[in-house]
């Protein structure tokens, strides 16, 4: 059968969600209010206790809801059963606290242009709410228009992020499976599409906007299920290494000089404090420079400040990033427990 | 999503490289689809 050219393909938007009273509304109007309409937006309720049913039932025949028997407790689950009701040809998943741009789908869909691409991965903003979001908007911006431009020039994407992923319908069908053996589904997904050689693209014109966590601890609760999640997916699929030297780079980079790094920074204030006090000064440097550019790539002006609490953040972040290796890798403790982030209103 | 890493470090580094070497080369890749434009005409 011949392949469907890109603007003849059909978008199913899929959205797992648990307990998502406040912001599931927006998300879904932010996804049939698009430039190029889905064929349908699926909302898969992990059997939700809060009002996100009523919510739901608000929106009447223009989406489907998929309702799970009893509650998963795991997104991984809730977007399994949803995809057995998937009738597009490119699937769009997404978080029920994010809020897809107008041109979303029309964007993302460029991507599939080419008949070689089986996933793209969309560019992922964070919404404006406090001191710990602004952080958090850095870092996106950071990771996606110098690591990710990076990794796609050497054809390694190194996640497809779960609140803006395409793929096409057919690979969940025929080559990928859920495991729900690691608490960070995307990943997991990524490495089995480049086992399989699939390309993958980026396309930093498909914007999504997403809630982080705005309290320490749940930014800390995220932070853990990331790296944990990093670190099961290292152990699962570390063969990928193997199979291409960009990959191998890729992820010598990230948990190799992840752990060096570390350890270094909180070594250097046990030889010496003026080492550490150094180190804070030296960092500041870029992480000044790159909220300047991060202001105006991403017109936000309140990213200058942003560099002070970045530092800071990263001292926490490689705490966590430490824990996380000492639990999974070397005690072997699984975390598989999946958590629930308090949402505010979007 | 999972950021990449959080520190500005070696993957910083070598990814702007990357960058820098990639976007020479379609610069290099452009100008020499000019000249060959340019001589046939």
């Amino acid at each position: 059968m011949a392949m469907k050219r890109a603007q003849e393909l059909s978008v199913s938007i899929m959205i797992p969600c648990y307990n998502e009273e406040s912001t599931i509304a927006k998300c879904i109007a932010s996804c049939l209010r698009q430039t190029v309409k889905a064929k349908e937006v699926i909302v898969v309720d992990d059997s939700s206790t809060d009002k996100t049913a009523a919510v739901l039932a608000t929106f009447g025949n223009k989406i489907k809801v998929v309702k799970t028997p009893k509650n998963t407790g795991n997104k991984s689950h809730a977007q399994e059963h949803g995809l057995s009701f998937v009738q597009g040809d490119i699937i769009v998943t997404t978080d029920g606290d994010t809020l897809l741009d107008h041109k979303f789908i029309e964007n993302i869909r460029k991507s599939f242009e080419d008949p070689k691409v089986y996933a793209a991965a969309g560019y992922v903003r964070s919404l404006k709410y406090n001191w710990l979001t602004k952080c958090r908007a850095l870092d996106y911006s950071v990771g996606q228009n110098f690591h990710k431009v990076a990794q796609s020039y050497l054809g390694y994407m190194h996640v497809i992020p779960g609140a803006a992923g395409a793929f096409r319908a057919d690979i969940f069908r025929d080559h990928l499976k859920f495991d729900h053996d690691t608490i960070t589904e995307d990943l997991d997904f990524t490495y089995k599409l480049h086992k399989k050689g699939f390309k993958i693209a980026y396309n930093r014109d498909a914007i999504v906007y997403t809630q982080d966590p705005s309290t320490l601890n749940s930014y800390l609760n995220q932070m853990r299920r990331w790296y944990g999640g990093g670190w099961q997916n290292l152990q699962k699929h570390l063969d990928i290494a193997s199979i291409h030297p960009a990959q191998a780079l890729e992820l010598s980079l990230t948990y190799i000089e992840g752990l060096a790094f570390s350890c270094l920074l909180f070594i250097l204030p046990l030889l010496n404090l003026r080492y550490a006090i150094f180190a804070l000064l030296f960092f500041m440097v870029p992480a000044t420079i790159l909220s300047i550019y991060a202001a105006i790539k991403e017109k936000r002006p309140d990213l200058l400040t942003a560099s002070v609490p970045y530092v800071v953040l990263m001292y926490i972040n490689s705490y966590v990033f430490l824990e996380q290796f000492v639990k999974e890798i070397l005690l072997k403790k699984k975390n598989l427990t999946w958590y629930k982030p308090e949402r505010v209103s979007l | 999503m999972n950021p990449v890493t959080p520190f500005i470090g070696l993957s910083f580094i070598v990814h702007l490289l990357i960058i820098a070497y990639s976007k020479l080369a379609e610069l290099a890749q452009k100008t020499f689809i000019k000249i060959q434009t340019w001589r046939l005409q």
